[in-house]
């Protein structure tokens, strides 16, 4: 008897992509389609066809509100550490002795890190809460946390550009 | 006055496809119907994008349909063209006709 039901890893892809919004009449179009092919080449149109999706199935996940407070938790977070790290750089530069002292390139990469973590963070607690994002993201965060930085400045880091972020596009929607 | 934005091809397409299909404009008929019409490869995930997009800029509305067993239980998202969406296909089509009069489709031949 024929397979009727379509390869279990495509399907996973497609919930990935898929904007949580349209997901299902995505996975119900795909199915009644798939189920009218001939069986031999029924799984690989599946596949073609969610993997010719991808991209703009993406695009449209990244158009959600949830997106805009991933991406606005990012920038809110990386730009600042980015023009400090050229200020002080600055500083350094303009004090006698300390010209050629530079500050240690893990430190911009620290930063990166959490700024990908913050931004996964305020993603996934906004949108559907997917515990294994959230779980990640959380891990990332106590890993990547030296020692030396201050606890206060840590927090300050974590809480602030998720809260202006989501508050940012609260008010955008309230606005438009 | 007329509205900045031009549909593209694909949103033409698109547009041209759920007035023809009525009331069963629905994800998987419009990309079939691209498909058959145009011969031109679809993804399923192309035309929700623009139908999306479409939505967004007032050119269709949407409404959710039946679920049946065929779809393993989960709904259709059936479009409808609104006012704007027929007059912005209308006028796209009247540019298109307007640039095509007086050129006949053997002229074009020395371009393949």
């Amino acid at each position: 008897m024929a397979c009727l039901t379509p390869p279990r890893a495509a399907v996973a892809i497609l919930r990935i992509l898929s904007p949580g919004s349209d997901l299902s009449m995505i996975e119900g179009d795909l199915l009644e389609e798939f189920v009218t092919i001939a069986e031999p080449l029924r799984t690989a149109w599946y596949w073609k066809q969610v993997l010719r999706s991808a991209p703009p199935l993406l695009g449209m996940q990244i158009r959600q509100p949830e997106w805009n407070v991933a991406l606005c938790t990012f920038l809110m977070y990386a730009i600042p550490i980015r023009i400090l790290d050229f200020l002080w750089a600055f500083l350094l530069s303009q004090v006698p002795f300390k010209e050629d002292a530079i500050r240690p390139f893990e430190f911009l990469v620290v930063h990166m890190v959490l700024a990908c973590a913050c931004a996964i963070t305020a993603q996934a607690a906004l949108s559907r809460c997917n515990a294994v994002w959230l779980l990640l993201a959380s891990w990332l965060i106590v890993v990547s946390i030296p020692a030396w930085l201050p606890t206060w400045f840590c927090w300050m880091l974590i809480v602030v550009p998720p809260a202006c972020s989501a508050a940012f596009v609260t008010l955008r929607r309230q606005t438009s | 006055m007329p509205p900045r934005d031009n549909l593209g091809e694909f949103e033409q397409l698109v547009l041209l496809a759920v007035f023809r299909l009525k009331a069963d404009a629905y994800g998987m008929r419009v990309r079939q119907e691209i498909e058959t019409r145009t011969n031109r490869p679809t993804s399923i995930g192309a035309v929700y994008a623009t139908l999306e997009r479409m939505e967004a800029k007032g050119l269709l509305r949407s409404e959710v349909g039946e679920s049946t067993p065929a779809r393993g239980g989960r709904p259709k998202k059936i479009f409808t063209l609104t006012a704007l969406g027929s007059d912005s296909l209308r006028r796209s089509m009247e540019a298109l006709s307007k640039m095509r009069h007086g050129i006949k489709m053997g002229e074009l031949e020395w371009l393949v």
